[in-house]
């Protein structure tokens, strides 16, 4: 999955480390989330796109969106 | 106070502490839980041998069947307690650290399931007795340390 989140990190001027203390995370799991190495959680991703003040999918991308048919019948 | 950051100033560079993984299977360096989790552990079995070597000494001085069960209530008591702090410590970790220990403990055990099972069929011809457990349970610890290590090399 991708994501902006080391482009809105250096907008508002946070380190990892301070972005991963006010989110109450390590900086391990701030910086694979960034390197898209690790998809974090659904409260997690809720919880960065809320301390941006953005929408979630403003904040992360699915690398290829599938969208499932209905099966007819 | 929130540490700010230059956009063009690269981060520090992303270190694992390799060695408390392998050898303690903990983030040791990186959070307090962990050393706490290590301290705790610590004490605990060195608790259990002294008491171990006390009742050594017991044994040679008092002759009461109550005497032979200490061992065990010693040792099952110490691993007890280090199994509820172990579970404490994952719980406190955040949910990339919770999910690479759980990943290396299940791993880990679901593998050690077969050599349990060798150890228990075959202990009859290789002469093993049920006494070798505990040491496959010791080297298991090991072998967590080490697919814990290994598995965090996708975030390193």
């Amino acid at each position: 999955m991708k994501n902006r989140l080391h482009i809105l990190r250096a907008e508002r001027r946070l380190s990892q480390a301070a972005l991963a203390d006010l989110l109450g995370v390590s900086r391990q799991t701030i910086n694979a989330v960034e390197t898209g190495k690790y998809d974090p959680s659904l409260p997690l991703a809720f919880k960065i796109a809320a301390l941006f003040e953005r929408r979630i999918e403003d904040v992360f991308e699915p690398d290829v969106v599938v969208i499932g048919r209905r099966a007819a019948g | 106070m929130t540490e700010r950051t230059n956009i063009d100033s690269p981060e520090p560079q992303m270190k694992w502490p390799w060695a408390s993984m392998v050898l303690f299977g903990t983030f040791g360096r990186l959070d307090t839980a962990s050393r706490r989790y290590q301290k705790q552990s610590a004490i605990a079995i060195a608790l259990a041998m002294v008491g171990f070597i006390a009742w050594v000494v017991l044994a040679t001085l008092v002759r009461e069947p109550w005497v032979s069960w200490l061992p065990g209530i010693i040792f099952t008591a110490t691993w007890a307690y280090v199994a509820v702090q172990g579970w404490k410590y994952i719980s406190s970790l955040d949910e990339m650290s919770r999910s690479l220990q759980l990943e290396a403990m299940s791993i880990t055990y679901l593998a050690g399931m077969p050599v349990f099972l060798f150890t228990f069929f075959f202990y009859g011809t290789t002469g093993w007795s049920w006494q070798f457990l505990p040491l496959i349970y010791f080297a298991l610890e090991l072998v967590r340390g080490v697919v814990l290590a290994l598995r965090v090399r996708r975030y390193a």
